[in-house]
């Protein structure tokens, strides 16, 4: 509009006199149409409600990922937001998110997160794709799609894909996953699998504590955890230990294809941004979703069957048709 | 008025060079290259398994094509989608079809297919398909409106629970909001932990589910069943070629070595058998 108002001054100020008298009525149509346009702004602002796409960075593969599977199965979206794009100011996004005023933000990834949530007043928001989504304020207009693997549905596969283990070694901080341990630990007596952990309070401690863990496991559970991985120094410990000992290691990024594991679950992406559809559906037809903080129903599984047979570890072989991808 | 440039000696020379490399590169490109003309793939193994929504495709194509790489020139091609699988498929010759049997059912009016063979899974064709919720669901009329989890196509999932659900129910079936997961035990686990109220699965998921997992197991409950379900199934085009038979007879003995063992369990199935008469049944049905 500013743009708009100046374009019309500049071609006001270029008339000579002869057109004075047709100057004078573009400068009176211009001052027509200028709050006319700031008012419909505004009423529109009010009235224009819908569903908002925010993303923290489009370029990020999951990112767009979930945005496009997002939109396949639900059709109301109104608008789609890139903040990756506008990363050296926000603030115009800020304003144009603000003068839409949107009924729900699905927002994808922590930054789109905190931007929705600092604009949002009566907006609902689904939150996906946030790491460690327990950092952030979660409030009453929340929703969110975990992007942890729950530790019951990996105990779960691991005693589905590997019968024989019985035994996982943890290595954890007791500052970071104290709790999460202790849950662990009681969900997968539930499933015949005992877990054996070993607690560190700096990374430095990782040798030895390898040391007395490996010798009573029959496979090593690399968990996300701040004090454990460290540096890259220690990440190529674990493995090298594992290895030398025919030690599996089961993780949860394909971050550890290359170093050598053997096993990872991860969250199907696809899924992910189904379940945030289905809530989208829920919110604009004015009903509760099934639970505000849901996990991911989806699991994508990579194997390493040439490690798990160096290692002489028995895969149950009807589980094959579980596998989204077999590492070579 | 068309006038002509004169060229010099050097670009005559130039120009001969240029095409005499051009046409190098055409004539030896087959046999240097060949993987892509000479040996072109003789034939190609289609398969297309809505039931299942085995999203490992680009897996399933590597482990395939490595095993059929050994024996000849031969392709295998998963589908995820129903219109590109038959629109790429349609009037082959060459090929042999691995397809679910519900969706074999759907195409045999206006495919011209041949069923041969049907999976067997621990020497059982029939696969049970089951409707599962949680304990606190007792009845099916209490599922209007739920969530369900589902491995299979968003169409599979509706048609088959319209026709697993008798008479009243059946128009419970449109009103279930269908989350589509990669595989089975998601499913599972989605109705375990409250994600959704139900999930069409089979017996054999809850068996496994009973044994990994005994206490989750024991929180769900059977709604509907259906025991009419057949295993994949492999089919060749009516009129088909000789390299659609060698495919069969390499497809029939999958099943005699590890590697082929394993590609089979990786589609569900770890054998194939021959029809018979109940088999044709459920199939005309």
């Amino acid at each position: 509009m500013i743009t708009m108002a100046k374009h019309l001054l500049k071609k006001f100020a270029k008339l000579n006199g002869k057109k004075l008298s047709e100057g004078f009525f573009l400068l009176a149509v211009s001052l027509l149409i200028i709050p006319a346009v700031f008012l419909s702004d505004i009423l529109l602002a009010k009235e224009n409600g819908g569903v908002l796409i925010l993303n923290s960075n489009e370029s990020v593969k999951k990112y767009s990922q979930i945005q496009t599977v997002f939109k396949a199965n639900f059709d109301g979206v109104t608008a789609e937001t890139d903040i990756g794009s506008n990363w050296l100011d926000e603030k115009p996004v800020e304003k144009s998110i603000r003068d839409m005023n949107p009924d729900i933000i699905f927002s994808i990834g922590s930054k789109a997160y905190i931007l929705a949530s600092k604009i949002a007043n009566n907006t609902k928001i689904i939150y996906s794709l946030g790491i460690n989504w327990q950092r952030f304020a979660i409030t009453e207009k929340t929703y969110v799609v975990a992007s942890e693997v729950p530790p019951m549905t990996n105990v779960m596969m691991y005693r589905y894909f590997f019968p024989e283990i019985k035994t996982v070694g943890i290595l954890y901080s007791k500052k970071h996953n104290k709790e999460w341990f202790s849950s662990v630990v009681a969900d997968s007596e539930q499933v015949g699998i005992k877990i054996i952990g070993k607690a560190i309070t700096k990374n430095k401690e990782v040798g030895n504590a390898l040391n007395d863990l490996l010798s009573t496991v029959d496979a090593f559970w690399l968990i996300s955890d701040p004090v454990v991985l460290s540096g890259m120094e220690y990440v190529k410990e674990i493995f090298t230990r594992c290895d030398a000992m025919k030690i599996p290691v089961f993780s949860y990024d394909h971050l550890f294809t290359n170093f050598g594991a053997s096993f990872i679950i991860s969250t199907d992406i696809d899924t992910m941004g189904k379940q945030a559809a289905k809530i989208a559906q829920y919110l604009q037809s004015n009903k509760d979703p099934v639970g505000k903080i849901q996990n991911p129903a989806g699991t994508y599984i990579a194997i390493n069957t040439k490690k798990l047979e160096q290692y002489g570890i028995k895969l149950n072989i009807k589980a094959l048709s579980s596998v989204n991808e077999f590492i070579e | 008025m068309l006038t002509l440039r004169k060229h010099s000696y050097l670009f005559f020379i130039k120009s001969s060079f240029f095409y005499l490399i051009v046409t190098f590169f055409l004539v030896l490109k087959p046999v240097c290259f060949g993987q892509t003309t000479i040996n072109e793939s003789k034939g190609i193994i289609y398969f297309y398994n809505p039931e299942s929504n085995i999203d490992n495709y680009a897996a399933l194509k590597t482990k395939f094509d490595k095993y059929l790489k050994k024996i000849g020139p031969y392709q295998f091609q998963p589908f995820n989608e129903r219109t590109t699988f038959e629109n790429m498929t349609r009037g082959r010759h060459n090929c042999v079809f691995i397809l679910s049997s519900w969706y074999f059912k759907e195409l045999k009016n206006s495919f011209s297919i041949q069923p041969i063979l049907i999976g067997t899974l621990d020497g059982n064709s029939n696969q049970k398909k089951v409707l599962i919720a949680k304990n606190n669901i007792s009845s099916l009329t209490m599922l209007k409106g739920c969530s369900i989890a589902s491995s299979g196509s968003k169409e599979y999932t509706i048609k088959f629970l319209q026709s697993m659900l008798k008479e009243k129910n059946k128009e419970i079936a449109e009103t279930l909001q269908i989350l589509n997961v990669p595989k089975d035990i998601d499913a599972l686990i989605s109705v375990g932990f409250g994600l959704v109220q139900a999930a069409l699965t089979t017996q054999c998921s809850i068996e496994m589910m009973a044994d990994i997992n005994n206490t989750l197991y024991k929180n769900l409950s059977i709604l509907a069943m259906d025991e009419n379900s057949l295993l994949p199934v492999v089919a060749t085009p009516s009129a088909h070629d000789r390299e659609a038979t060698e495919l069969l007879d390499i497809i029939t003995n999958m099943d005699k070595t590890p590697d082929g063992k394993s590609n089979l369990q990786m589609l569900g199935v770890d054998g194939w058998k021959e029809l018979d008469e109940s088999d044709w049944d459920l199939l005309r049905k």
